[in-house]
């Protein structure tokens, strides 16, 4: 049985449809991105996965459950990194066990082993203010993994950093989900990130937005640096196409 | 380029070296005029006068403080209280949102020497009446103060709690309340210093001691340079309430003094 799965999913505003049929699936311990047009219906896909809305039809299984319209059953980490200026990064990044019921010292020392893991050792008493774009974009992303659930939902999770912070990141992000086996759902504007992080990119187009192409990535072929073989290359010109 | 020792010291002569030497020169004028005879002592005292009858006048200055303080301290509380509340309800249901803001403009257009007498006459002459008083004047910029601050709360911040499953309550503790902490601080620099002024004018329409009460009774008696004096006390209170206030407000406010 596939981890998540989308059937059918409308989502109607003020009387348009935004998205409309969406269907697809994720395994268990896949990353999968789901890319297109500004507009297209990305970031309301995800609020419906998320339970932050409620679709007009369709469902969401999540392991067989049926989870439309509830909430704190994925782990989602929003466009911006959204860390509360007035915590520290450990109260942060600690924030879903609170919010859970745990006491602050139980829940900070639920975290602490896991700053080294995520590159954020020393930054524990520091406010979001202090860090770098890329810490805090760590501090997010541990953040929602200590959400605790098998699926990640990542919006957009690298598009504030720069191009070396960014390259940094993805090679940060592979072996984190490695690591701990992510289940992850990102969304990306860039073709790069997508083949470089994902195992299976979807294409949303059309108006309403619908998922319009699967590319699946196969990296174990490729010599070397999969970025910049030639079956990388490849892979984004039908991406390119598919956008078109 | 400014060496940080010469900018540190540049930056005590402003805030701290420059104001001072500002009020000195204020006493110096007004110590030059009365000593000119420009104006008659009887009406304005020195303010080397004013200072000695502070000394002179020390203990009943010192016994009526205890009451106002005790009102504005009250009365604040009282304030604090109901503010918080109504900005909660108006935060969390619309029609109280829409339906008090009125209520609020109206009772703040009331001036509090117009009702303090009804009060008086409701309530009596001891400190009750003065803590309703001081409530009525302080209740309303922590209400709207915390209300603005409830809804600046960034929308993203509120999904994503809601996402990790938070209920109304989680959200208003961990984000909400934190979020509106600046603007509860600014309300309350406001409310403090309406708290010590509404203590002394509720004083002055009936009371059995208090600071109101002693200055009212000193101008009955011709002694200005005691009236001076307990007037220049109730500004330094003020002043020290506000300056308490700010120390709290470091202490409690620590992530802006820490951003890059």
């Amino acid at each position: 049985m596939a981890l998540l799965e989308v059937k059918g999913v409308t989502q109607v505003y003020d009387g348009v449809t935004i998205i409309e049929d969406v269907s697809f699936s994720v395994e268990k311990g896949e990353t999968v991105c789901l890319i297109g047009a500004s507009g297209v219906g990305k970031t309301t896909l995800f609020q419906v996965l998320s339970g932050l809305i409620a679709p007009a039809s369709g469902v969401v299984l999540l392991n067989g459950e049926n989870v439309v319209g509830k909430t704190g059953k994925v782990s989602y980490m929003l466009q911006k990194d959204l860390l509360l200026p007035f915590k520290t990064i450990i109260d942060n990044v600690s924030l879903p066990y609170r919010v859970g019921g745990m006491r602050k010292k139980k829940a900070r020392e639920k975290v602490a082993p896991y700053f080294e893991q995520f590159g954020l050792q020393g930054t524990e008493k520091k406010y979001p203010g202090q860090l770098s774009g890329g810490m805090r974009q760590r501090a997010a992303f541990m953040r929602t993994y200590f959400f605790g659930h098998e699926l990640m939902l990542l919006d957009e999770p690298f598009s504030a950093l720069d191009e070396m912070t960014r390259e940094d990141m993805y090679a940060w992000y592979m072996r984190i989900a490695a690591e701990l086996n992510l289940s992850t759902v990102f969304i990306s504007h860039n073709l790069e990130e997508a083949l470089t992080l994902a195992d299976r990119i979807l294409v949303m187009a059309g108006r309403p937005g619908t998922i319009a192409h699967e590319l699946k990535v196969e990296r174990d072929g490729a010599e070397g640096d999969f970025t910049t073989s030639q079956s990388f290359a490849e892979y984004k010109k039908a991406l390119k196409e598919y956008l078109k | 380029m400014c060496s940080p020792l010469r900018k540190k010291l540049l930056n005590i002569t402003y805030k701290v070296v420059v104001p001072a030497a500002f009020i000195g020169l204020f006493f110096l004028i007004w110590e030059i005029i009365c000593l000119s005879g420009a104006v008659s002592s009887l009406i304005l005292p020195t303010p080397a006068a004013t200072f000695k009858a502070f000394f002179t006048e020390g203990d009943l200055i010192m016994k009526h403080t205890g009451i106002t303080l005790l009102e504005a301290v009250c009365g604040l509380a009282c304030g604090v209280a109901v503010g918080f509340a109504l900005a909660v309800l108006m935060d969390t249901f619309k029609v109280c949102g829409y339906g008090f803001k009125p209520l609020l403009v109206i009772t703040q257009t009331i001036p509090t020497i117009v009702i303090a007498p009804l009060i008086s006459l409701w309530m009596g002459y001891d400190v009750k009446p003065k803590i309703l008083l001081v409530a009525l004047t302080t209740f309303f910029p922590i209400a709207i103060g915390l209300a603005d601050g409830y809804r600046a709360t960034d929308a993203d911040m509120t999904d994503l709690m809601r996402s990790m499953g938070a209920n109304k309550w989680k959200i208003f503790w961990f984000l909400k309340f934190p979020n509106a902490l600046p603007n509860f601080f600014s309300a309350l620099k406001i409310s403090t210093t309406y708290a010590i002024v509404g203590a002394v004018v509720s004083e002055w329409v009936g009371a059995l001691g208090g600071l109101g009460f002693y200055i009212l009774r000193l101008q009955r008696m011709y002694a200005y340079d005691a009236m001076f004096a307990t007037i220049m006390w109730v500004i330094i209170l003020s002043l020290l309430w506000l300056l308490i206030l700010e120390i709290v407000k470091r202490c409690v406010i620590r992530w802006d003094k820490k951003e890059n």
